[in-house]
């Protein structure tokens, strides 16, 4: 019986096959869209915490507690209280064994006499297993290694005994080489470790490794550090213990206790998690949003397709109160098959929706995501299906409550009436939720939300509404002009577009699932587009790799050296400043020829062109005064100086400085020399002091240099450029004086007459740059018209900047910063710079073949970062996920409108069968019929899927710069919120390409199955 | 006496909202006995149908009365309606298509008929069977319904209509869409109903075979009942304003619309006469 039954209902469902077909579909993708939000946020949130995790440094990943104080037992004081207070701290986390287990060590330094300095001696958990030793690894008192560096510079081998005090003797037991610090488990201590492997200077020693045995049996009195470093282990965090460790790490680090045990703790996995945290929040609301779109739009297809459905079976339901079946009798007889396809739709649907989000989640997300189906996903489907349970309940409703005699004269009443209502409703709720938006400052605005993405839901249902009255006074308005001229098929399809109520559905949702395409399309091609460049931008070139450069030898040169061309690779050195007021801007000292081949530059940036600039930055100045050799000499004519005993001093860069060279007469010549250490060396200035004994008396004179020497190996030579001596442009006043200093040509010299000011240095600038420098300043450092700066040097330093131009964003230094032309930046910093990290900006696909170049020439190569690598990590950020989503969702709600659409339409036309079969009875021809289907078909469609491009494309202009793009977002002037036409055109095209197909061939089928043998059926 | 299973006093149906009524039914007084078959001729447009919705609970009358198998179809709920037709009354409409539900087989159609009811299911596969062999349809059982013939469709419209076993059949043109052959064999159904089971009958039709078929003719014209036909004669019916509705043929040769008459009583009548007032 039950077979039977459900064999009656297949073969229902079969017959109407197309509504039945449409109710699947709209069901499946409903709850497919259902499911797909949580799924898709569970797995983005995984992808997201494990990438921010991986790209975290060190100590945003883990923590280090640090104590120092006397060698002997420090270690145990300190793991057993931070591991205390951890453990208070995790709470229930604890146990889940968040972190790795905890590398200890303990660390104290000895006099290294051969080098005038120290050497650490550092016990550390395995060391040995993550360093290459020859020989044997210590394993009881009193036993080293040593570094391969090391050995090489001392000639300290295995076997031999090194006495340092207090420590008696350490045996050498073998020679270490450092595989790799950037390793976790050295926890960045390696510049501590190994400086002289890494800075490969002769002036520092890399560490000697011990056993624990040896520092907790030292002297009672060694000064040293204990330290503990964790790490999370990033495999077994789930998003669950997110906001629990946040916490936690948060108290941990401010614990009172370790702090009164004065151990301190450095973290930054508070912050890393708040970044995930923010970075999962602009997931979540978009994809509630976008989700509850396609959903609303679903539910109104699901409305339109039941109200198809039971209206088919209209007659079936009016026999079943025939035949005496009560009220809810005939709603469960007239819903059964709409309510089971929706059943059905539930779980193959929720199932369909994990596999098409695993398949997007494979792409776009980190590699090794789990795509899991929590139970979120099945409660958000069951809504769906709920919801679209609702819906067939009010759509069926009319047909279900008809009368008997109603139903069989085909006298209900027309839907237009109601509908006109239910439109007015529709666009005053679609027109009052974009004035809402726009009054709360969502559009339009220089600041992001994500309610912005209602908008093109909102303002494609509001334009779709009108636009579906308006179709049916169109064609109306065409019918004389189609009476008189066209043919018949357009006489025919105009006539049926115009009377037909279900026509305007169809438009709505057709013209607002477009509008959501176009608008997702057009929303993600600028993410791309912008993801790109911002990449771009923030690295600054397409590779850039950070180097350490052998002592003595100059970047510069050895880029040159490796790229001869000019076009692959430029010297950059780059400083972040850390003082309060500029914290945070960059300064990039650049080969500026060379930058402007390689860095990542765009034309809107400036208003001049970058090789323009490039020259400016490169303003010609007078050649460096180089002092080579081992001392220098002046010999100087005093014409008057006051207080009489000043002494002149000579600063340098590099080596040695001052160069003291010796008190000044008041009158008469004297000839001062000086000695030189650690040059060649540029000689910045020279410096006259007042003599201790008369600080308070400024300082006051004439003198004329007559003579400047260096001493080499074979005599006095005379130092700098031929008319250094000759020429008043290598010498300029030190500082702004009143009256300002003056300098002369002299037959004998350079005549420099100044006055000081009380307390302070009379100085003889030797000028070797541009003062000030010029410079590309980012434009939100500066005010409208502003000429001169003041920047940041390479050392830290106040810079005088003159603005060549003022830009957009600077390449490289995005949050704010100055290029300038690196010479001059160096000789202004006096060519001592040790916090700029040096680096070498690469052009496209030039890695491959500078950085073997470059690590030839004994540069070493730190780390490289990429554009392509910073647009990917952009691309996997929350709102690059929720674009993409976006992107599914409107496209897979543009082909099930398109779909239904044409269905609904093909169904509709065919209720017609006995009209076209009277009319090919009558001699009409076929092509003429087929045309009128299709012209039909092609009206409808085509004016709904205009209509909601065009508004998506609107939409996109009015609302794409409040579309969040970035978690922290860049300046707005690097972005283009432009839709580039080409994915719309390439949508539309594609769309139109579909529809086209779809309409010919449901033209075709139905005029071909239209027969004579129709004619004995009653007409619709 | 046992009470009629059909009663209308004074029954008038209106359809149309105000300002655009049509009255379909204009005081119609008529009694049907239980067992009795009766068939409703007249012209397209006098009523028939109508009456026959109301008789089947599927209208409710505008003024007057109708009662049918004790009930009193005036106050009848929605749900009492649906009650009555499915123990009381049995439909059978002019289309074979709209009986039937086309994708059910004709077993199914007959179970479904019975569905509401409380019998058992075994009660309810035997019915259906014997129900199936009484139209001649046995064999053809779990065929669906939308690929039988005209007439198969016909006669599983009666079996499907008798499966409660109806005090009361009525039948909405039951022939008009069938063959001669396929049209007798459903009147004969029909009359087996009325014989066997004791189903009162009434037949909306055109078909003067079918009126001659059955044992009484009610003809309706103009929304009233105009004339009686007992075992093959007709009789002229004077309704409660004293009005008659003359036979056609007579309004047609004798006494056509408009013609002054005098009305001459006699012992157990009238006489009609044309009067010309130009003759005196």
């Amino acid at each position: 019986m039950l077979t039977v039954r459900l064999m009656a209902r297949l073969r229902g469902l079969a017959q109407r096959g197309g509504t039945t077909l449409m109710i699947l579909a709209v069901a499946l993708v409903a709850t497919a869209a259902a499911a797909a939000g949580p799924i898709y946020y569970q797995a983005s949130r995984t992808s997201i915490l494990n990438d921010t995790l991986t790209a975290a440094s060190l100590v945003g990943r883990g923590y280090e507690a640090n104590e120092t104080g006397a060698v002997p037992g420090l270690l145990n004081e300190i793991a057993a209280a931070q591991q205390a207070q951890l453990n208070a701290s995790l709470r229930s986390l604890q146990d889940r064994g968040l972190f790795a287990p905890p590398v200890y060590s303990v660390e104290t330094t000895l006099p290294f006499p051969q080098n005038n300095s120290s050497v650490p001696l550092i016990w550390r958990t395995a060391a040995c297993a993550h360093l290459q030793v020859t020989g044997t690894c210590p394993d009881a008192r009193g036993q080293v290694i040593v570094s391969r560096r090391m050995a090489a510079v001392t000639g300290w081998h295995p076997g031999q005994q090194l006495h340092f005090p207090g420590y008696g003797a350490l045996t050498v037991t073998g020679i270490y080489r450092l595989p790799d610090r950037s390793l976790g488990y050295w926890f960045g201590r390696g510049d501590i470790y190994f400086p002289a492997t890494i800075a490969f200077e002769a002036a520092v020693a890399d560490a000697l490794f011990t056993t624990r045995s040896t520092l907790e049996q030292g002297p009672a009195g060694q000064q040293g550090a204990a330290v503990v470093d964790e790490l999370l282990d990033t495999g077994r965090i789930t998003g669950n213990e997110v906001g629990q460790l946040r916490v936690a790490m948060t108290g941990f680090a401010n614990n009172q206790a370790l702090t009164d045990q004065q151990i301190l703790v450095t973290t930054a996995i508070p912050a890393t998690l708040a970044g995930v945290q923010s970075s999962w929040r602009s997931v979540a609301v978009p994809v509630v949003l976008i989700t509850a779109q396609l959903l609303v739009l679903c539910l109104l297809l699901l409305f339109l397709a039941v109200t198809d459905a039971v209206e088919a079976r209209g007659p079936e339901v009016a026999l079943a109160k025939l035949r005496g079946r009560g009220a809810w009798s005939t709603v469960t007889f007239g819903l059964s098959e709409p309510v089971a396809l929706l059943v059905l739709a539930l779980p193959v649907g929720t199932l369909a929706g994990w596999g098409a989000t695993a398949v997007i989640c494979h792409v776009l997300l980190r590699h090794g995501t789990p795509v899991v189906l929590p139970g979120l996903a099945w409660a958000t489907a069951a809504a769906a299906t709920a919801g679209g349970l609702a819906a067939a309940c009010v759509a069926a409703q009319r047909t279900l409550r008809r009368p008997v005699i109603e139903e069989w004269r085909h006298s209900g009443m027309r839907a237009t009436n109601r509908g006109w209502v239910v439109d007015a409703i529709l666009a005053t709720g679609a027109a009052a939720g974009l004035l809402d938006l726009v009054v709360t400052g969502q559009i339009n605005s220089a600041r992001s939300g994500t309610l912005v993405l209602l908008v093109p839901g909102l303002l494609g249902l509001a334009v779709a509404v009108v636009a579906s009255r308006l179709l049916p006074l169109g064609c109306k308005a065409a019918f004389a002009r189609t009476g008189r001229a066209g043919g018949l098929g357009v006489f025919l399809a105009i006539r049926h577009v115009a009377r037909r109520p279900g026509g305007m559905r169809t438009t709505i949702v057709l013209a607002t699932a477009f509008a959501l395409a176009a608008f997702a399309t057009s929303a993600w091609s600028v993410d791309r587009s912008n993801e790109q460049h911002v990449a771009a931008l923030e690295v600054g070139a397409p590779t850039v790799l950070t180097v350490i450069v052998p002592t003595g030898k100059d970047l510069s040169t050895i880029v040159a050296k490796a790229d001869p061309g000019g076009r692959m690779a430029a010297a950059v050195d780059s400083y972040t400043s850390i003082s309060s007021g500029t914290s945070g801007l960059k300064t990039l000292a650049v080969d500026p020829q060379r930058f402007a081949k390689v860095a990542s530059w765009q034309s809107s940036l400036t208003r001049q062109p970058l090789p323009r600039l490039a020259a400016e930055l490169a303003a010609r100045a007078p050649a460096p005064l180089i002092l080579t050799g081992n001392a220098v000499r002046i010999s100087m004519h005093i014409s008057t100086l006051s207080p009489p005993g000043s002494v002149l001093a000579a600063d340098v860069t590099t080596g040695a400085s001052p160069v003291n060279l010796g008190p000044l007469p008041a009158r008469g010549s004297v000839t001062l020399t000086g000695q030189l250490v650690g040059c060649p060396c540029v000689l910045q200035d020279l410096d006259l002091s007042p003599p201790p004994s008369d600080l308070r008396n400024p300082v006051r004179g004439q003198v004329t240099i007559t003579r400047l020497q260096v001493h080499h190996r074979s005599g006095w030579v005379d130092a700098g450029p031929r008319n250094v001596l000759s020429d008043t442009g290598h010498w300029g006043p030190g500082h702004a004086d009143h009256p300002p200093d003056r300098i002369q040509r002299a037959a004998a010299g350079i005549t420099w007459i100044f006055t000081g000011r009380p307390q302070q240095d009379a100085i003889l600038a030797s000028v070797n740059r541009p003062s000030p420098l010029p410079a590309i300043v980012s434009a939100a450092l500066l005010r409208p018209g502003q000429t001169l700066a003041s920047g940041v040097g390479l050392d830290g330093k106040p810079l005088g900047l003159r603005v060549i131009s003022a830009a957009a964003a600077l390449p490289g230094a995005l949050g704010g910063g100055v290029i300038v032309d690196r010479r001059y930046a160096e000789l202004a910093a006096g060519e001592n710079f040790p916090a700029t990290s040096s680096q070498v900006w690469l052009a496209d696909g030039a890695r491959g073949v500078i950085e073997p170049r470059l690590t030839a020439a004994g540069v070493h190569v730190v780390s490289a970062r990429s554009a392509a690598d910073i647009a990917t990590h952009f691309a996997r950020q929350g709102p690059a996920l929720a674009s993409v989503l976006f992107l599914a969702d409107a496209v897979a709600a543009a082909l099930l409108a398109a779909g239904a659409a044409v269905l609904g339409l093909y169904l509709s036309a065919r209720r017609r069968r006995y009209e076209y079969a009277a009319l090919a009875a009558s001699g009409v021809p076929r092509p003429t019929l087929r045309r009128s289907v299709l012209a039909e078909l092609g009206m409808v469609l085509g004016f709904g899927s205009v209509v909601g491009a065009g508004t998506g494309v609107a939409a996109a202009v009015v609302a794409l710069r409040s579309v969040p793009e970035f978690v922290n977002n860049p300046p707005a002037a690097v972005m283009s919120y432009v839709p580039p036409a080409i994915p719309v055109v390439v949508l539309l095209g594609a769309a139109a390409g579909l529809l086209i197909f779809a309409a010919v061939t449901a033209s075709a089928m139905l005029i071909r199955g239209v027969s004579s043998d129709q004619l004995r059926e009653s007409p619709a | 006496m046992t009470a009629p299973l059909i009663r209308c006093d004074g029954l008038v149906q209106v359809y149309g909202t105000p300002g655009q009524e049509v009255t379909a039914l204009r005081g119609v007084d008529l009694t049907v006995e239980a067992e009795n078959t009766v068939a409703l001729l007249g012209p397209s447009g006098a009523g028939k149908s109508t009456l026959l919705w109301l008789l089947a609970g599927l209208l409710r009358p505008t003024a007057g009365v109708v009662e049918v198998c004790g009930r009193r179809v005036n106050d009848l709920t929605r749900k009492s309606a649906a009650a009555m037709r499915l123990r009381e009354v049995g439909v059978v409409l002019q289309t074979p298509g709209r009986n039937l539900m086309p994708n059910e087989t004709a077993a199914g159609n007959v179970q479904f008929a019975q569905q509401p009811t409380r019998r058992r299911w075994t009660v309810k596969r035997r019915r259906t069977a014997d129900l199936l062999d009484a139209v001649g349809l046995a064999k053809v059982a779990h065929r669906p319904a939308g690929r039988l013939s005209g007439g198969e469709q016909q006669r599983l419209a009666v079996a499907v209509a008798l499966a409660n076993g109806p005090q009361l059949l009525l039948a909405d043109e039951p022939t008009s869409q069938l063959d001669q052959r396929s049209a007798a064999a459903v009147i004969d159904l029909i009359q087996a109903a009325n014989r066997d089971l004791g189903t009162t009958v009434v037949v909306v039709t055109h078909d003067p075979a079918v009126g001659s078929a059955l044992g009484r003719t009610i003809t309706i014209r103009d929304g009233r009942v105009g004339a009686e036909g007992h075992a093959g004669e007709d009789y002229l019916i004077v309704s409660r304003d004293g009005s008659v509705q003359l036979p056609t043929e007579i309004l047609e040769a004798t006494l056509p619309p408009g013609t002054l008459a005098r009305a001459v009583p006699t012992a157990d009548g009238v006489q009609l006469h044309r009067v010309d007032l130009q003759d005196g």
